[in-house]
């Protein structure tokens, strides 16, 4: 089973993408920050990450960057969970290396076909 | 597949709350001192964009809406584009109260506020861009509904005096009254919880007042943009684009944080802890009864039973302790919202009033919690109206300009005390005391301090000078006094003429369990509570002396009415026990047949098992499983008559 990782600071949207994505099969490991995020990376990969951009302590940028510095996430699909689809976040996600965006709020269901696109 | 998110939306809600609570505290501070880190600030726009993201995704178009500008606003904060003036605070606490408003239509399933979050929306942006920082003041039209237990003259009397307190914040246009309820439509810029707290002034128990705002059309949905994603691989982004702006806020630092202890609670129904509470009162009365039948155990032929038994009743004691604790709260979380009313007052009366919470830590039970709300509200409304002189009084005075009020909460001997100082001018005694006499109240000759002061919540007494919106009204201290007696509380008063005033309020830890003192009335055991317990005195039948049929006793250096509980103990010749009871300033002595023990017992409330019976305030059931009835000290102090007909009877 294909495990994504999931990191929001609001436990709601947590729970929501949580639910959705293991509604679909997949297994999910939840983070709450950025800070969070890596801890968990550090044990273990995942198949996928999905990251919302403005957290305490570590931010989705923040997060990404990271993650693409260790060899083991080097390819693996980061989506940026974002309230805004502007040039400058466009920017800056492209600069970290981020895999794609997603604008809040989207629906469960693109989500879930976005996901699919990505890992199957 | 078709996914159910509605699911979330209770957590949802509960997540807005306290981001809306971390955007006033916030706020506040900033409006006492705006000299805040980047750290705050950042926080400050988080909870703002937090609450934007998750209404979005979950379909609370309004919210996202109306959080959108007000993220815009915390943006431009923290960007440093505008400076935290008292302007922006008061835009940021209006949109708080909006959105505050608008969850709770939300949690109930009532329409928004269109036009409300429309005002909302053009002043925050207004405020921003600093185009015209004042939005028109928004006045909305409540309907006041109020239907009360008087008649006649009384009741004109109190309809007359809610018209008079509507009348003085806002405009009374139509009115109807049908005998039975008495309508209102009234126009003005205060929130209906506002108008509601005003009208507390003006009413008491025999009053149900209910304000709402009056039926606006529905908003219309607007549907928010349609979601969107991309990948980079795909995507047309040149690197060209602008670079990201210099924010106010550093690089996001990996700082740790206290205050999230997410990961180490959860959030559980209070109908789950009270459901808890109800067994472990069960378990409680089994525990008596099982005792009660081992007593009469040989205690070395079972010899390990009988401590077997003991460790249970210790690990039941342990767990009503435990499974108490988590109804149990910290005063804190009710007052840090007096900062926010504090200042409000303050400014309406043209003052200047710094407030202090000390021993927010101190725990109450959450019921309890809830209902000093109210009083507490009462007194630091009082304390600002009547207690803190104007700065020029002040200045005059040798004071500092600004006042102080200080909220104290400490646990003391099994009660929870929550003291209101101020360090303002002070009752005038004498001015009590000409009112008291003026209002036919017996003073003794050289009265105490506590005798003068306790007139003060005698209903129907004020010393107020003038009536302000705010209190004075002649109604007020009589129903905090009224409202505490009814969870078991009490409050009392010192006051330094020029130095100040603290009203001390002394509670019960909880109101589920009673430290009771059972006695033998005829055939039935009753629970008196021990706190209102003085002590106890043997009396033999030439003790007791009558004067206008009413039985007394002479007791230390005055006298003592005497409650008779039964026949026998009227009748018999033989000794009495009188227990002296007291409640606020009433004294009496109970005379019961014997004193049985002292037991922790479980309160059941009768209005909820049975109904509202005179002169007792619940029921147990003893070990023995028999039903014992709890009586109300107050309600036999206070009943008047101080004979045989006024005392409940055993039947």
């Amino acid at each position: 089973m294909k495990t994504i990782l999931t990191v929001d600071d609001s436990p709601s949207v947590r729970q929501m993408v949580s639910y959705t994505v293991r509604s679909a099969g997949y297994d999910v490991i939840e983070a709450k920050d950025g800070a969070e995020a890596l801890e968990l990376a550090q044990g273990r990969s995942f198949d996928m990450v999905l990251t919302d951009q403005n957290m305490p302590r570590l931010d989705g940028f923040g997060l990404i960057g990271q993650l693409r510095n260790d060899p083991r996430f080097s390819a693996t699909p980061i989506i940026m969970l974002t309230t805004e689809a502007s040039d400058e976040m466009k920017a800056r996600g492209k600069a970290v290396r981020a895999t794609g965006w997603m604008v809040k709020p989207f629906d469960p269901d693109t989500l879930l076909a976005v996901i699919q696109r990505l890992i199957g | 597949m078709p996914i159910d998110i509605s699911r979330f939306h209770e957590s949802f809600f509960d997540e807005v709350a306290e981001h809306l609570a971390t955007i006033e505290r916030i706020a506040l501070a900033l409006d006492a001192d705006p000299h805040a880190d980047a750290e705050t600030y950042d926080e400050l726009f988080r909870a703002a964009h937090s609450i934007k993201g998750a209404s979005g995704i979950f379909g609370f178009a309004e919210m996202a809406e109306a959080t959108h500008a007000l993220e815009a606003l915390l943006d431009a904060l923290r960007n440093g584009a505008i400076e935290p003036t008292s302007d922006v605070i008061a835009a940021i606490l209006e949109a708080h109260d909006e959105l505050r408003a608008l969850l709770a239509a939300y949690r109930s399933h009532e329409p928004a506020n269109a036009d409300a979050l429309h005002h909302l929306r053009v002043r925050l942006e207004a405020t921003r861009t600093g185009a015209n920082a004042r939005a028109p003041v928004r006045e909305r039209r409540l309907i006041v509904r109020v239907r009360t237990a008087r008649r006649d003259h009384e009741r004109a009397a109190t309809l007359a005096s809610i018209r008079d307190a509507l009348g003085a914040i806002a405009r009374v246009e139509e009115i109807a009254d049908d005998g039975e309820t008495w309508r209102a439509s009234v126009v003005g810029a205060h929130a209906a919880e506002r108008l509601r707290e005003i009208l507390l002034f003006a009413t008491d128990d025999h009053d149900r007042v209910d304000v709402e705002e009056a039926a606006e059309a529905a908003p219309e949905p607007k549907p928010l943009d349609a979601s969107a994603f991309g990948f980079f691989d795909d995507d047309e982004t040149a690197a060209t684009t602008a670079p990201p702006t210099e924010h106010r806020s550093t690089a996001p630092t990996a700082r740790a944080r206290g205050e999230n202890a997410e990961g180490s609670s959860i959030r559980v129904d209070v109908k789950k802890v009270d459901q808890l509470i109800d067994l472990v009162g069960e378990m409680l009365i089994a525990q008596a009864a099982l005792q009660s039948s081992l007593a009469e155990l040989d205690e070395v032929r079972h010899q390990e039973l009988l401590s077997a038994a003991e460790r249970l009743s210790r690990y039941t004691r342990d767990v009503r302790e435990a499974v108490m604790g988590v109804r149990m709260l910290p005063i804190g979380s009710i007052f840090a919202r007096f900062h926010r009313l504090v200042r409000d007052t303050a400014r309406d009366l043209g003052k200047s009033v710094t407030l202090q919470t000390g021993g927010d830590d101190t725990e109450l039970d959450k019921g309890l919690l809830e209902s000093v709300i109210d009083p507490l509200t009462h007194l630091v409304r009082n304390a600002i109206d009547h207690g803190i002189e104007s700065p020029d009084e002040r200045i005059a005075a040798g004071k500092p300009a600004a006042g102080t009020i200080a909220l104290r909460a400490y646990e003391r001997s099994g009660n929870v005390y929550i003291e209101i100082a101020d360090d303002g001018r002070g009752i005038d005694r004498d001015r009590v005391m000409a009112r008291a006499r003026d209002a036919g109240i017996a003073l003794s000759d050289d009265p105490s301090d506590d005798e003068i002061f306790g007139c003060i919540f005698l209903p129907g007494f004020s010393t107020a000078a003038s009536v302000t919106e705010l209190s004075g009204r002649g109604v007020g201290m009589d129903v905090v006094r009224r409202n505490l007696a009814a969870i078991g509380g009490h409050v009392d008063v010192e006051s330094a003429a020029g130095a100040g005033t603290t009203i001390r309020l002394r509670l019960p830890l909880t109101l589920a369990i009673l430290d009771g003192l059972s006695v033998r009335v005829g055939d039935e055991t009753m629970i008196l509570p021990i706190a209102s317990v003085r002590e106890s005195i043997v009396l033999s039948a030439s003790d007791v002396h009558v004067a206008a049929d009413r039985p007394f006793i002479a007791y230390r250096d005055t006298t003592l009415p005497l409650i008779f509980m039964s026949d026998d103990a009227r009748t018999s010749d033989g000794e009495h026990v009188a227990l002296v009871v007291e409640h606020d300033r009433l004294a009496g002595g109970l005379v019961v047949d014997a004193i049985e023990g002292q037991h922790q017992v479980v309160i059941k409330s009768l209005e909820a098992n049975f109904r509202r019976v005179e002169g007792y305030s619940g029921a147990t059931v003893l070990g023995n499983g028999r039903v014992a009835l709890i009586l109300d000290v107050n309600a036999i102090l206070t009943s008047g008559s101080f004979g045989h007909e006024a005392v409940p009877k055993a039947s």
